[in-house]
C-alpha cells in the first residue's frame, strides 16, 4: 500500500472519529455546552482540531514511502490524477457547504451552528477526498 | 443518433507489458518504472488494467521496449 493511500485511510478514521466525537458530544450534552463561555468552547473546538493536526502530521512524517537509496518516493502522474479527481468532488461538497452556511444560514440562525455547520461542511469534504482517493488507489482509475 | 454518443464506445485498454517485461530479461516492475518516470506501484496498476496511462507514459513504456505503441497497448471491445 502507498503512504499516499495509507494517509487516507488513517485521516479518513481520524476525521470520522474526531468529528464524530465532538458532534456526538455537543449534541448529547446541547444543555452544558450552551453554558459553556467562548474560551471552553474554543478550547473544546481546538482539542478536536489539534488532534486532527497531530495525526496528519505524525502520518505525513512517519509514513512517507521511500525508494532503496532513502529519498522519498516521487509524486507520478497517476498521484496527481487520483489527487486532481478527488479534489474537484471535494471542492463542489465544500461550495455546496459553504453556499448553505454563508447565504442561508445567516438569514435563520447565528453564532456556532454557523461555525459548527461550517465545520461539518469541511469535514465532508474532506471525508469526500480521502474516500475517493483510497477508491481510487483500490478500485484503479481509467479515464 | 447524437454525435457524442455516436463516437463514445464501450471497451477497455490492453497491454502487454507484462508479457514485454518477461522477454526482456525479466525486466522489473521498479526498473521499467524508474526508465518511464513513474513508480512502481503505477506500472502494476498500468499492466492490471487499474490505470490508463497518458499518451506521453504510453509512449515512454513503447520506447522502452523499442516497439510501436500498437504493441504494446491495444483497445478491446
Amino acid at each position: 500500500m502507498l503512504s499516499r493511500e495509507r494517509f487516507a485511510w488513517i485521516w479518513l478514521c481520524a476525521l470520522a472519529v474526531v468529528f464524530g466525537a465532538y458532534f456526538t458530544y455537543l449534541s448529547v450534552n446541547a444543555d452544558t455546552v450552551a453554558g459553556m463561555h467562548m474560551g471552553q468552547r474554543i478550547t473544546l473546538l481546538a482539542v478536536a482540531l489539534g488532534s486532527l493536526g497531530v495525526i496528519a502530521g505524525l502520518t505525513a512524517l512517519l509514513g512517507r514511502d521511500r525508494e532503496d537509496d532513502g529519498t522519498p518516493t516521487p509524486i507520478d502522474e497517476r498521484d496527481r490524477r487520483i489527487e486532481a479527481r478527488a479534489a474537484v468532488y471535494a471542492y463542489y461538497v465544500l461550495m455546496a457547504g459553504i453556499i448553505v452556511v454563508g447565504c442561508v444560514m445567516p438569514f435563520t440562525t447565528g453564532g456556532w451552528t454557523i461555525v459548527h455547520a461550517t465545520l461539518l461542511a469541511i469535514a465532508a469534504a474532506e471525508i469526500v477526498h480521502a474516500g475517493l482517493v483510497i477508491h481510487a488507489y483500490r478500485r484503479g482509475l481509467r479515464v | 443518433m447524437p454525435i457524442a454518443e455516436a463516437c463514445v464506445s464501450d471497451g477497455r485498454l490492453t497491454n502487454q507489458i507484462r508479457t514485454l517485461r518477461f522477454l526482456t530479461g525479466e525486466m522489473t516492475q521498479a526498473d521499467l518504472g524508474k526508465r518511464v518516470g513513474v513508480t512502481r506501484q503505477t506500472i502494476a496498476a498500468i499492466e492490471a488494467g487499474k490505470y490508463s496511462p497518458t499518451l506521453e507514459c504510453a509512449f515512454r513504456i513503447a520506447e522502452v521496449f523499442d516497439k510501436p505503441l500498437a504493441e504494446v497497448f491495444g483497445w478491446e471491445r
